[in-house]
């Protein structure tokens, strides 16, 4: 019989339910009503469902961004800046390209998405390949950057001077992906994670580039006695993660919001790390992960509205989960490697 | 061992998902027995605290919802735009309000989408913006009045020799968190025709900070404005309005207060402060909603006349600050709003 191993970050995730529910029995004066829009009510009609599916993609293609950077041994934090940055590269083709056919345009926008992240991200990956620059820092800093750009972008030259709302021109229908589940976004990009991740798994396990990516991610000192092109495998993986954010923020763009309204983000590069994180950084444990994390933002979402739970503690139990996730996995995953 | 811990684990959870489940807000059954109380949500695009505007909102829906006996929930959707439509879509998704209240003017846009989508949610939008064959009932001051009398102030403020922050140069500012319909047809045209009819040759130096909470940028701006020769700026920035007011602080000049009472805020710095009464527009409406007059669709226009926008003269802060004669004059010229014997357009 297969040995059945418990992934780390089982303990951990059940410490983040119990941890969640007791901030709500402290906090809310109907904590069984609260609890209730907490968890099962994210199923309770299609809105809720679709918008939790919808993040669920989302957080599984940053996921598998953040985790196949990291398997190279790269520190991707300029997530939130290359979904930003895939979207408004969506918006600018849209604008240059209004006349495509919808089934060639929705490519078109998703491919200048894809090319709009990986750009940043090879910016970082390149600094390190060449000088040695700490990707972690030049990721989160150029990310940062590049987001209060977008931001002018869009509030400024970019701005629909009709809506009242930061935005920029709403897309035209055919730019949009249908729902399959109205009125939620839900949409036909969750084919993508279902290609991308057996095929990412695919690559890193059983190809010789996959293997090496690895060994650079163990030790790049390794890797690089061992003759490896260690250069190719501090650019690329970082450069294919910021490529797969971009992706993640076109899709927000055409699935989502259909215009670039200033926040599109909300969190999703973030959260792509903590998704990661839970998933033990193998590609098998993301869509598990991406769906948890997706029910509990959801879910702090729809108990916010509905229930007696301000927004700020909504915004906290998500905090604090993430800080939970991000150091308990860390910690046990050391504890295991000792 | 793991795995035995699992499952053992399993039914504990399923035992405590269908505990959950059970907890589900029981369904209406009263509504058979009795007449159906009618349910209200309050939807505020922002948060409540430091936030006036929308507190008079919610204090004018509650107190009409108390005296006719209806349920208000509040709900607040936090600072990120890209937020408010899926939230109010929550809302309308879960079909208990009978009439969802919001109040900014991006706000109809969303609830229009929404219609669509439910079609039997009702809105109100007070402070919205109106197009033609509307679905949504909003309620629209007239900022033209209001900033026209900011403006007239400011003029009298900058052309004066009483004021000690006030210099020769007859420039004024106006500040804004960002570029909006609102802002660009009404607000600055309003803003510009007051101080011109105060001060002929006076000038309005616009400035946009591009956000609603940058207190740092606004304080900059501000700053070299001031040093331009600006000497009093309206400005209209959300929480970046504290920053202009730092400034003129440092700098010995005034600062404008746009639609709630803000002499406090900074007494002597505050020289003047307009009203938009939020409190009492929510109030009326939502009254005649419960009465079953308010219609979808509907618009209405308020402005001085009609007393939901004012230049607020009752206030002591006002009286020792600001010269008699400008006070004098102002009173003048924002009468002939108030009495409708001045229409601007």
């Amino acid at each position: 019989m297969k040995k059945f191993r418990i992934p780390a970050a089982l303990p951990v995730l059940a410490l983040c339910l119990g941890v969640s529910a007791l901030i709500i029995f402290l906090f809310s004066s109907a904590p069984g009503e609260t609890l209730y829009y907490f968890f099962p009510a994210v199923l309770s009609n299609r809105l809720y469902t679709g918008e939790m599916l919808n993040t669920m993609v989302l957080l599984s293609l940053t996921g598998l961004g953040i985790v196949l950077s990291f398997r190279a041994g790269s520190f991707n934090l300029g997530g939130e800046g290359q979904v930003y940055t895939g979207a408004i590269c969506a918006v600018l083709a849209a604008r240059l390209l209004p006349d495509l056919p919808g089934a060639l345009g929705i490519p078109v926008l998703l491919a200048a998405g894809v090319l709009g992240g990986a750009l940043l991200a090879f910016i970082s990956g390149i600094l390190k390949a060449l000088w040695n620059v700490d990707d972690l820092i030049s990721t989160f800093l150029l990310s940062s950057g590049v987001s209060k750009v977008i931001d002018y972008l869009i509030s400024g030259p970019l701005s629909d001077p009709d809506s009242y709302l930061m935005t920029t021109v709403p897309l035209p229908e055919k730019y949009r992906l249908a729902s399959l589940m109205i009125p939620s976004p839900f949409n036909i990009s969750f084919i993508l994670p279902l290609l991308l991740l057996p095929l990412f798994h695919w690559f890193l396990n059983h190809t010789r580039q996959g293997y090496e990516l690895q060994i650079t991610g163990s030790s790049s000192s390794f890797a690089r006695h061992s003759g490896l092109n260690t250069g190719i495998y501090q650019t690329l993986p970082l450069t294919v993660s910021g490529a797969l954010h971009g992706l993640a923020g076109a899709l927000v763009l055409t699935g989502t919001y259909f215009a670039g309204i200033q926040g599109l983000t909300s969190g999703l590069g973030w959260n792509g790390i903590a998704v990661a994180l839970i998933a033990g950084n193998k590609v098998p444990g993301l869509l598990p992960a991406a769906l948890f994390f997706a029910w509990i933002t959801q879910g702090s979402r729809i108990a916010v509205l509905h229930s007696d739970l301000s927004l700020e503690l909504g915004a906290i139990i998500q905090g604090v989960l993430f800080l939970l996730i991000s150091s308990a996995v860390l910690r046990i995953k050391i504890r295991r490697g000792r | 061992m793991n795995m035995l811990t699992t499952k053992r684990a399993l039914p504990l959870l399923i035992a405590s998902a269908l505990l959950l489940i059970s907890c589900a807000p029981k369904a209406e059954k009263t509504a058979d027995s009795g007449e159906k109380t009618v349910s209200l949500a309050v939807f505020v695009p922002g948060v409540l605290a430091g936030s006036p505007t929308y507190e008079m909102m919610d204090e004018g829906v509650r107190k009409a919802a108390a005296e006719k006996g209806a349920e208000v929930r509040t709900v607040e959707g936090g600072f990120n735009q890209a937020e408010w439509k899926p939230q109010v879509l929550a809302l309308a998704a879960e079909k208990k309000y009978d009439l969802i209240i919001t109040s900014n003017p991006s706000m109809p846009e969303i609830c229009r989408d929404i219609k669509k989508i439910y079609p039997d949610q009702e809105f109100l939008v007070l402070e919205g913006s109106r197009i033609d064959n509307d679905t949504v009932a909003t309620f629209l001051f007239s900022h033209l009045d209001l900033s026209y009398m900011l403006g007239y102030f400011a003029g009298l403020v900058t052309s004066s020799t009483e004021l000690d922050g006030s210099n020769s140069d007859l420039k004024v500012g106006l500040i804004a968190g960002q570029e909006y319909p609102e802002m660009m047809q009404k607000i600055k045209p309003g803003f510009e025709q007051g101080v011109k009819a105060a001060a002929p040759g006076g000038s309005v130096d616009f400035r946009v900070i591009g956000n609603w909470y940058d207190a740092a940028k606004a304080s900059d701006l501000a700053m070299g404005m001031f040093d331009e020769g600006v000497d009093v700026i309206l400005t209209i920035a959300g929480g970046a309005n504290q920053g202009v007011v730092s400034a003129a602080k440092d700098k010995g000049r005034y600062v404008l207060w746009y639609d709630t009472d803000g002499y406090d805020i900074e007494p002597g710095v505050i020289l003047g402060s307009g009203i938009i009464r939020e409190d009492i527009a929510a109030y009326e409406q939502t009254h005649l909603y419960l009465e079953g007059k308010l219609e979808q669709g509907s618009s209405v226009y308020a402005g001085a006349a009609e007393g939901y926008v004012d230049f607020i003269e009752e206030s002591e802060l006002y009286r020792t600050h600001v010269p008699a004669a400008i006070r004098e004059a102002l009173t003048l010229e924002a009468d002939r709003l108030r009495n409708g014997s001045l229409k601007l357009d």
